[in-house]
């Protein structure tokens, strides 16, 4: 009986596989009608929906199966829905809609037949099987993940197409996408990646590629730190540094005394040395300013210009703005500017340099101009990373290979050394020492570098060289040398610097760094380099280091972390040198990867969690950054009215993890109790001003645009108002739309408001003080009157002095939304406060 | 898998090596601390103990000319070794008499520790965790997380080595000014206008929503671990914000200069006023001082001479700050203090052409406490500033080719901070290669 049952089975299945009907040509196209279930994530939507479906089909289509043996390429794993989970992807990635249209015999036929109409639920549950798996996958509205199909990574889920162009947008652009915007990217990848590039464009994006350059080559030390870039740049060298400083200076101290002499503050002149001193200030801070940001010019320049990346080595040129243009160069330019426009940042070159005292560049080595090779030339950034006579330009290389060939040589041999070798070995550079692994790579380039002195001057022993004299002094020294004998001869790698004679000038080249950038840039490790110089900026961390305690608990799975990283930077700078050192391109693919967009887990296991534990959202945002999305998201600035910059880049920016590139030069990447504190004083500072702002008689609100000052949140359609501003409020400031946080921020909301309403005497007023108001102590409630946006065409400031109290709107006539006795506004302040502190605000 | 099931796990896989704060345990144990207070002084580019507390007045071969020279030249210029009346050896260079004179009772010196390297970043790293591969946390972190639980500013840090390995987050406390304004966010500018922007109540409301709120983060267990991670930081910095009041009690009137005589910058005795200030508030168990300048290339004796004048500047200006805070505000800060000054390694026994002096491995550990220690001068080098080795009972041996002899170690250097800073608990997840010898009796 058995034999039979399993014969007819056998018989049955054979006919299903091979009958054949004639396809569907008059029902509609199933993918036409699909779309896809948000609610689902890809692995449930494949196991309570496809599966079920797909199981039908395994008779046929498994490996050994009939299907496979006619040629089918679905081949499923009868026992196992993540491997056919797997193998749907790889399907629909091969051939599409034939996983829908081939058992409908939509249109094509089928070597099973048709297994259900196009129109049937089935149908539509493979139609939306294939949206979902295919290469540009529609993506839900909301704040959904998506699964990361990246490899290293399919254990992880990805924040949307939409709320990646949005963290990206508040990063790049400091301003919110548009809902036109994130619409338009949702479609698919493509659209996404042109969306990413277009962000890279304006002065908040300038501002973010100086800024993550700095935190690598820190030259703005000479800018905020102790020392000043003219007094560490000026002297001998460059002759013409202090000039338009020195004569704005006595130009104000000659007013000045004029100014005495006519005995009057205020006589015409002492309004000119008051001016003047203003102008004389200026100039001293924007020649700093011109100085220490010269390499971070360069590579804004660059970028924002779309040369290619590799310029920042090998520009024959030196940026510069009027204050250092007309001091090291004024003959370049020939378009006319503005003195004073520190914004004005043109390519230059060093002219009015002086090897010795008064004796010129050109008439010690017959040029006319210092020789350029972009960063590697510039003042600062050599006078940043000084040498001496025994460091010899080392520190120079070794820091060249880490910003520009991704390569740590300090990291390359991470171990004790031979004790006896580190004390008896003189010349580390010298073949037979364990120090000659890492020296080797090192003294070449630091010999490349011959022609710059210790802080960074050319040729600075009088012209001749950048010998120290002690060396040229001993019997080492031959005369014309440009470098050590006994030391690694210049050069790159396996190849020496063309040398004039050994050991002496470059030849065929400016210089040794001229030579140095050309094969730097033609080296495959410069795309390396580059994914690790922009690393920190856009991920907020550096590159996972290699594990090396094979004995640590977690060795394995942070090995497979590091791997699986490594890939995607690999592939990166794939990406990189195929665009031409395009570093749009490579942001772009940084961006669209897990590393910026992971927000879930889809495994459990503890030890792979904690190996990605820098993945993904969640990176702590710099005091530069939250300052931007706060302006981004809310519209307003946390700045008071005489300061120049925002309070978060002034008296906060150290406590939020600023850098003076000097002393302090790493970001934390936690919060504490202070940074805590500077938020709270942030929302504190803020929250109220603005909800009296936005409820504004005439003012068009930002935040509030739902509701008025008057829903009231007892009511049906007051609750509803509320609701909906509070998800426009939470998908602003921290990128989701989670009904459990509008139904916990609405609780908020309420329970404030009733907790005013239940007071015996609630204040009508946005503000309740002891010095105003005669409060009692606990409660105070101070709110800052402040016109937050004075530019537009609406005055805020409350005005007691002729108030009609027939109705609380016509008391609003004069005293605006500072006047609520209906309780509303301040509930919205707690709200806002509560969003504005919370670890979704203060991270993207 | 709950998240407490996760979180042991973790803990019994090694990944998580304390569980340290999270969820409402950091809002528990939020108290004042009264414990010992772990300083740790960096000397940043590698500081010239043979200048200092390894005194060596005498000659030896420069291996890069085959010449005898002077280790040092205040002692080719007839400067000889100096010793306290404790017993301490110290070179009569920069500020040391007077830094020994003053402090030499409350020392003990370890010399003769090898770095096993010349590379800062790699030195720095051996000599402050106790090894070269990357992730150990810093004793001042480990020591923080063992007794710092809910205390808003635990482990201060202002720059050196100062990796948490997650367990603990570090604050850099700067500019007093607008400090005052951080103590309670929720008071306007007292000296514009002393009122609060929320009365009471309702901001009972909000802190109510939240940790709510912090607590459904915290349970979304597939939330990537950055995210959560710092919502678990932000819980535990907002849990004991509240004690930032009591800096105001100790707030100095005179902010300590950030120059020094001579018009150099000299952040030190700035960081150290704060770093006692927040101390005595109860609120600091460990900190990170840096006293930058040590890695004299060129110009040894004027510009090692200088940070070494500053870094005594500094450490005389420590013990009687900490006393005359004591005096005036009845606290015990001297007693608890507990104090370390190392650097990446040492400097060469000889001058470079450019009267510099270049990386040399061998480097030295000074501990400070009041009442000083039994032992003040543990290992040693030979005349010409060479690996010596101790003995098991870690008296020195004098014969360097005694293979019995057990060099000192960075490993063995943490070991004992470890110990000292009762951190061995914490400290058990980064465990130490230290072989046979143990320094953990001389504490």
């Amino acid at each position: 009986m058995r034999f039979f049952l399993i014969l007819a089975i056998a018989v049955a299945t054979l006919a299903g596989c091979s009958q054949g009907f004639e396809p569907v040509r008059d029902k509609p196209d199933p993918l036409a009608s699909a779309k896809v279930n948000c609610t689902q994530t890809d692995s449930a939507f494949f196991e309570k929906s496809v599966w079920p479906v797909l199981t039908q089909c395994t008779a046929c289509h498994q490996t050994g199966g009939s299907a496979p043996a006619q040629g089918a390429r679905l081949v499923l794993d009868p026992v196992s829905s993540t491997n056919s989970l797997a193998a749907v992807r790889d399907y629909v990635a091969l051939a599409g809609d034939r996983l829908v249209h081939k058992p409908t015999e939509y249109q094509m036929n089928h070597g099973g037949g048709g297994f259900f109409d196009a129109d049937s639920d089935d149908a539509l549950v493979l139609a939306e099987a294939v949206l979902r798996f295919g290469a540009n996958a529609p993506q839900c509205s909301g704040d959904e993940t998506v699964e990361s199909r990246e490899s290293g990574y399919d254990d992880v889920n990805l924040i949307n197409r939409a709320r990646t162009l949005r963290k990206a947008s508040l990063l790049l652009a400091g301003e919110l996408p548009g809902l036109a915007a994130a619409d338009a990217v949702r479609a698919d990848d493509t659209a996404l990646r042109s969306a990413l590039r277009e962000l890279m464009a304006g002065p908040v994006f300038e501002a973010w590629l100086k800024t993550s350059a700095n935190d690598h080559l820190l030259t703005r030390k000479y800018l905020t730190g102790m020392t000043e870039a003219q007094e560490a740049l000026g002297g001998t060298y460059y002759e013409g540094l202090y000039d338009r400083t020195s004569v704005a200076f006595e130009a104000s101290d000659q007013a000045r005394l004029a100014c005495e002499s006519s005995g009057d503050p205020s006589s015409a002149e002492c309004v000119e040395a008051n001016a003047l001193q203003q102008t004389a200030g200026v100039i001293f801070r924007e020649t700093q300013r011109a100085i220490a940001e010269e390499p971070l010019e360069l590579i804004r320049h660059v970028v924002t210009t779309d040369r290619p990346y590799s310029d920042v080595l090998t520009a024959d040129y030196r940026m510069m703005n009027p204050f250092t243009y007309e001091v090291l160069d004024g003959e370049t330019w020939v378009a006319p500017y503005d003195a004073m426009d520190p914004d004005d940042w043109r390519p230059g070159q060093v002219r009015r340099y002086r090897v010795d005292w008064g004796v010129s560049l050109a008439a010690r080595t017959g040029r006319n101009t210092l020789p350029s090779a972009g960063i590697l030339s510039s003042p600062v950034f050599q006078l940043r990373f000084p040498s001496t006579e025994t460091n010899r330009n080392r520190a120079r290389a070794r820091w060249t290979y880490n910003f520009f060939l991704g390569v740590d040589i300090e990291r390359l041999a991470v171990r004790a050394m031979d004790p006896e070798e580190l004390q008896s070995v003189t010349n580390p550079g010298a073949p037979g020492s364990s120090c000659f692994g890492c020296h080797s790579i090192m003294d070449p380039v630091a010999g490349a570098f011959q022609n710059w002195g210790n802080n960074g001057h050319y040729l600075d022993r009088r012209g001749y060289d950048a010998l120290p004299q002690t060396y040229v002094d001993s019997e080492d020294y031959v005369e014309g040398d440009r470098w050590y004998r006994g030391q690694l001869a210049p050069g790159f790698g396996t190849e020496a610097l063309p040398t004039l004679s050994p050991y002496g000038p470059a030849n065929g080249h400016d210089d040794g760094l001229t030579w140095l950038a050309e094969r730097i840039v033609a080296d495959p490790r410069f795309a390396e380099g580059t994914v690790k110089f922009w690393f920190q900026g856009v991920f907020g961390r550096d590159p996972l280091l290699q594990p090396l305690a094979t004995g640590d608990a977690d060795y394995d799975d942070r090995r497979v972390a590091w791997q699986a990283e490594q890939a995607l930077m690999s592939d990166w700078a794939q990406s990189f040198r195929h665009s031409d050192y395009d570093l749009k391109v490579l942001l772009v693919e940084m961006m669209m990867s897990p590393l910026f967009r992971a927000e879930t887990f889809s495994t459990l296991d503890a030890g792979r969690q904690a190996a990605l534990n820098t993945l993904g959202v969640g990176r702590l945002l710099t005091p530069e950054q939250l300052d931007r999305k706060f302006t981004a998201t809310t519209g307003y600035s946390w700045k008071l009215d005489w300061q120049n910059d925002p309070q978060l880049l002034e008296n906060y920016y150290l406590f939020y993890g600023g850098i003076d590139s000097d002393g302090i030069t790493e970001r934390p990447a936690e919060l504490n109790s202070l940074m805590t504190s500077v938020s709270m004083r942030l929302a504190n500072e803020m929250a109220c001003s603005i909800v009296l702002n936005e409820f504004w008689p005439g003012v068009s609100p930002t935040l509030f645009s739902g509701v008025t000052i008057t829903t009231d949140p007892g009511t049906e359609a007051g609750e509803a108002a509320v609701r909906d501003t509070l998800r426009s409020l939470i998908w602003r400031l921290w990128g989701v739309t989670d009904d459990a946080e509008i139904d916990a921020a609405w609780s908020l909301y309420k329970a404030l408001y009733d907790q005013r309403m239940g007071w015996d005497e609630p204040q009508n007023y946005l503000e309740w003080t002891a010095l105003w108001n005669d409060a009692a102590p606990a409660e105070e409630e101070y709110c800052g009157i402040r016109d937050l946006n004075p530019d537009d065409s609406v005055a805020i400031a409350v005005d007691w002095s002729n108030v009609d109290w027939s109705t609380p709107q016509t008391a609003r006539e004069s005293l605006g939304s500072y006047y609520n006795p209906e309780q509303t506004l301040r509930p919205w302040v707690g709200v806002l406060i509560y969003l504005l502190t919370d670890i979704q605000f203060l991270t993207e | 898998m709950h998240r407490r099931d996760l979180l042991k796990a973790m803990i019994a896989a090694g990944l998580l090596p304390m569980a340290t704060g999270f969820g409402r345990r950091a809002l528990a144990e939020t108290t004042r601390y009264e414990g010992p207070i772990h300083f740790t002084v960096f000397a940043e580019g590698g500081w010239d103990v043979t200048s200092l507390c390894d005194p060596k007045g005498g000659t030896r071969v420069d291996p890069n000319t085959g010449n005898t020279v002077w280790i040092n030249h205040w002692a080719e210029q007839g400067g000889s070794v100096q010793t306290t009346a404790s017993g301490l050896d110290y070179a009569p260079f920069a500020d040391n008499a007077r830094l020994f004179d003053t402090l030499g009772e409350r020392m003990m010196v370890i010399n003769g520790i090898d770095a096993q390297t010349n590379a800062h970043s790699a030195g720095v790293r051996h000599t402050f965790s106790g090894r070269f591969a990357d992730g150990y946390p810093a004793v001042t972190a480990l020591a923080a997380t063992q007794h710092g639980q809910g205390l808003p500013l635990a482990f201060l840090s202002n720059g050196g080595y100062r990796e948490t390995a997650g367990l603990t987050q570090f604050t850099l406390m700067q500019d007093p000014n607008a400090l005052r304004d951080l103590i309670d966010p929720n008071r306007f500018h007292p000296t514009w206008i002393d009122t609060q922007f929320h009365r009471t109540d309702s901001l009972a409301l909000i802190e109510q929503a939240r940790q709510a709120r912090l607590d459904r983060l915290q349970a979304r267990t597939a939330l990537t671990r950055r995210l959560t991670q710092a919502a678990h930081f932000l819980e535990s910095s907002r849990a004991g914000r509240d004690q930032l009041a009591a800096l105001n009690e100790f707030m100095p009137d005179e902010l300590a200069p950030v120059t020094d005589a001579d018009g150099n910058w000299h952040p030190l005795l700035r960081q150290i006023q704060l770093a006692l200030v927040s101390a005595a508030a109860g609120l600091t168990v460990s900190a990170d001082l840096v006293q930058w300048g040590f890695d004299t290339h060129a110009t040894h004796d004027t510009d090692q001479g200088r940070a070494l004048t500053q870094l005594s500047d500094g450490l005389i200006y420590l013990w009687e700050e900490a006393a005359r805070m004591d005096q005036q505000y009845g606290t015990n800060l001297v007693g608890r203090l507990r104090l370390v000054v190392a650097s990446d390694f040492g400097r060469t026994p000889w001058y470079n052409d450019g009267e510099g002096k270049d990386h040399w491995p061998l480097g030295s550990a000074i501990l400070m406490r009041d009442g000083g220690f039994a032992t003040n001068t543990v290992g040693g080098t030979t005349g010409s500033f060479e690996s010596l080795g101790v003995n098991s009972d870690l008296s020195l041996n004098p014969d360097p080719n005694d293979s019995s002899a057990s060099i000192i170690l960075p490993a063995h250097l943490q070991q004992l901070l470890r110990y000292w800073a009762g951190a061995e608990e914490v400290g058990s997840d980064f465990p130490l290669e230290t072989g046979t010898l143990d320094l953990r009796s001389l504490v």
